[in-house]
């Protein structure tokens, strides 16, 4: 099963490098037509970094579009973000202080991410104006969450894997020297589930993380009565 | 059809040509391509169309809408799409769909409300305009738009009004003017090596004399030489809404005009679609303009408030007593166009009663009239009359007996949705009640002249 598990995680580390490579790229190269930022749009550089940051960090739009959405959507990411945090300890050796400081937090973010991915399920089903627009992807990614979340909640509390061994096939994993493991089916699933959910990343809407730095309505100063001509509009309309 | 150098009616291999222009509007637009890829269906934007509060059709949610062109382009672009479509069989354009976007790209007036509440700023207006273009380069395009746009080319501007009728209706507003005031208050057309070149709406002339009366007036008095120009006699693009091709060639008709006429400046008159495309696209699409002042171009408003700054206007706001004003933020000049303060600091100055609507509704949050990127055809009022009710509805909350805005779309829209929603507002330009409230140099107003 180790065997099984070491290609996973190399394949799906591939496919996400390579994937969210290629998608940005082709962002990247794309020229800007126009410019285009929503008002108010910020005359100055770091005015465009205040607005990015507090799109960001705060989602601030998203506050302004739905407040109830809004809650659900922080909620779920910052507690995301200290479950991935919090995992950091499996990956390093010797594990820092500010990895060990966050275990706790990391632990209740784990209960706030699945009840927040359950929420934003439950609501992609009742709330009729999303049920409209949902596609098969988004119910699917929503479900991956909370099997990720479910496996390792349940891991925690009533299955624990053996950590040593554990920490040991990953650290082999790390140094391209893959360890033998058994663990439990739990660990196996909640790993398998994990290296899908990162192949799968650059080929879905979970790209948007790139989308709040890329989007042109909110990265570009409000300059266009100073801008030069762009080649991009330089054909013949007579 | 063919000024325009578009085809007439549904080309043969209508499928492979609204690919190609699909594969060439994403080549050049990186905007296009990260709206097709970071939707992510979290419903944000759902209930801030004014198009689905007023009709509750979801596709006119706005991911709805989007997601009419996102189809097409999952079926082509992406590996799961592609895959999918050689299961479902068939083109990846179909009748079908082209009929939905048909209906549905022409119930979005691009007024870019939706993008200011999504996370990403995705711009459901860009979406549009990339879905208008590919059905107009195979032939589908409601008249409406395309005989507009034909008539700037052969006249000058979007009514069909020729040089000759211009220049009387200019003569029949000095002379207004001259009865009024008895001051002789010009407005120029075609006059070479002033200061200022005026590119107005053309329905100003005709539909909204007392706004042109009101740039007259305000040049008047600052002592600004000026004129209007027959050749860009229309400062509404509706290439801004059609295609780029369009955009680019209305909009240099104005560059070409200022350089012919040797002005100074170019100044936009009260204009949504004018300001909008002027302002985002004249120096990146048909510059260099280093043969004019900055700003290039300047919206009147603009240079109205510098001349109230500086104590050039003289304003008696009682002569504006019985407007009791609430203002109506045009998408294409507030939301799309930058210009939020300058309007309510022109429109406080001239008038003493001034209400806002609902915060939430206003400034960058202002809804639309209802009209604007080329749905003002008279066949779908019933359209417009629903999309008009948000705004409506926050009109009546204030009270005014005045629905003030600075967009020619919706003098002419919101009237309509005024009556059928059964509010007794009249609607009015801004520099009309600046006008209103001036007092010429040499001027002596009614009441003055009995008390001699």
């Amino acid at each position: 099963m180790g065997i099984v598990l070491a290609i996973a995680c190399y394949v799906s580390a591939l496919a996400f490098g390579l994937g969210m490579c290629f998608r940005l790229w082709r962002w990247v190269r794309k020229p800007v037509l126009y410019n285009m930022p929503t008002t108010p749009g910020p005359r100055t550089i770091p005015g465009v970094v205040g607005r990015l940051v507090a799109e960001i960090v705060l989602f601030r739009s998203l506050f302004r579009g739905r407040k109830d959405l809004w809650a659900l959507s922080w909620c779920f990411h910052v507690a995301f973000l200290l479950i991935v945090l919090r995992h950091s300890r499996y990956f390093l050796y010797p594990v820092p202080d500010w990895s060990m400081a966050i275990q706790t937090a990391g632990y209740y973010a784990a209960y706030v991410l699945a009840a927040c991915a359950l929420y934003l399920l439950m609501r992609r089903f009742y709330d009729n104006q999303t049920a409209y627009v949902s596609l098969n992807a988004d119910y699917l990614i929503l479900l991956l969450f909370l099997g990720i979340a479910g496996t390792g909640l349940t891991m925690r509390y009533y299955a624990a894997a053996d950590l040593v061994y554990i920490k040991n096939f990953v650290l082999g994993l790390l140094a391209f020297q893959p360890q033998p493991l058994s663990a439990s089916w739990l660990f196996d699933v909640h790993l398998l589930l994990v290296a899908a959910l990162v192949a799968y990343f650059p080929f879905s809407k979970l790209v948007h993380v790139g989308a709040a730095v890329f989007s042109p309505s909110r990265n570009q100063r409000n300059i266009a009565r100073e801008l030069p001509p762009s080649k991009l509009w330089d054909f013949p309309v007579n | 059809m063919t000024t325009l150098g578009l085809p007439t009616e549904r080309v043969e291999d209508w499928q492979d040509k609204a690919l190609a222009t699909f594969d060439r509007l994403l080549a050049k637009n990186r905007a296009l391509k990260v709206f097709m890829d970071s939707c992510v269906r979290c419903g944000a934007c759902t209930d801030k169309c004014h198009y689905y509060l007023g009709t509750g059709d979801p596709n006119n949610m706005p991911v709805a809408r989007a997601e009419l062109l996102r189809e097409l382009y999952r079926r082509v672009y992406t590996p799961a799409g592609r895959l999918a479509q050689r299961l479902r069989g068939g083109p990846p354009l179909d009748e079908g769909m082209l009929e939905q976007w048909n209906i549905y790209f022409w119930q979005c007036s691009q007024c870019r409300r939706c993008s200011v509440y999504c996370p990403y700023g995705i711009d459901t207006a860009e979406i549009t305009w990339a879905a208008r273009e590919i059905m107009a380069s195979i032939g589908v395009a409601p008249k409406y738009t395309t005989e507009v746009i034909a008539k700037v080319y052969t006249v000058g501007n979007n009514l069909g009004i020729p040089p000759a009728a211009w220049k009387d209706s200019a003569e029949f507003l000095e002379d207004e003017m001259y009865e009024e005031t008895g001051v002789k208050v010009e407005l120029p057309v075609d006059r070479e090596g002033v200061d200022v070149l005026l590119i107005p709406p053309s329905a100003d002339m005709f539909a909204n004399p007392d706004t042109a009366i009101g740039y007259a007036k305000i040049f008047h008095a600052a002592g600004i030489s000026w004129t209007t120009s027959t050749y860009a006699s229309e400062g509404g693009n509706f290439g801004l809404f059609l295609d780029h091709r369009d955009l680019k060639k209305v909009n240099k008709r104005m560059v070409d005009a200022a350089r012919q006429l040797n002005v100074r400046k170019m100044v936009m008159g009260e204009c949504g679609h004018a300001w909008r495309a002027a302002q985002a696209f004249t120096c990146t699409v048909s510059g260099p303009l280093d043969f004019l002042e900055a700003p290039r171009p300047q919206h009147i408003l603009e240079l109205t408030l510098e001349l109230i700054r500086k104590g050039a206007l003289d304003l008696v706001k009682s002569r504006n007593d019985d407007i009791v004003a609430t203002y109506h933020d045009p998408c294409n000049v507030a939301r799309a166009g930058g210009l939020v303060n300058e309007p309510r600091e022109v429109l406080k100055a001239v008038v003493n009663n001034f209400i806002e609507m609902p915060r939430d509704c206003i400034r960058e949050y202002t809804f639309c009239c209802g009209g604007g990127g080329g749905m003002l055809a008279d066949e779908i009022m019933e359209l417009r009359m629903a999309g008009g009710k948000p705004r409506a509805d926050a009109v009546r909350i204030t009270g005014a007996n005045t629905l003030v805005t600075p967009c020619a779309i919706c003098k002419a829209q919101l009237p309509h949705v005024m009556k059928h929603w059964e509010l007794p507002v009249e609607v009015s330009g801004v520099v009309d009640l600046v006008a209103r409230a001036m007092r010429l140099p040499g001027q002596k107003f009614a009441e003055e002249k009995s008390d001699e």
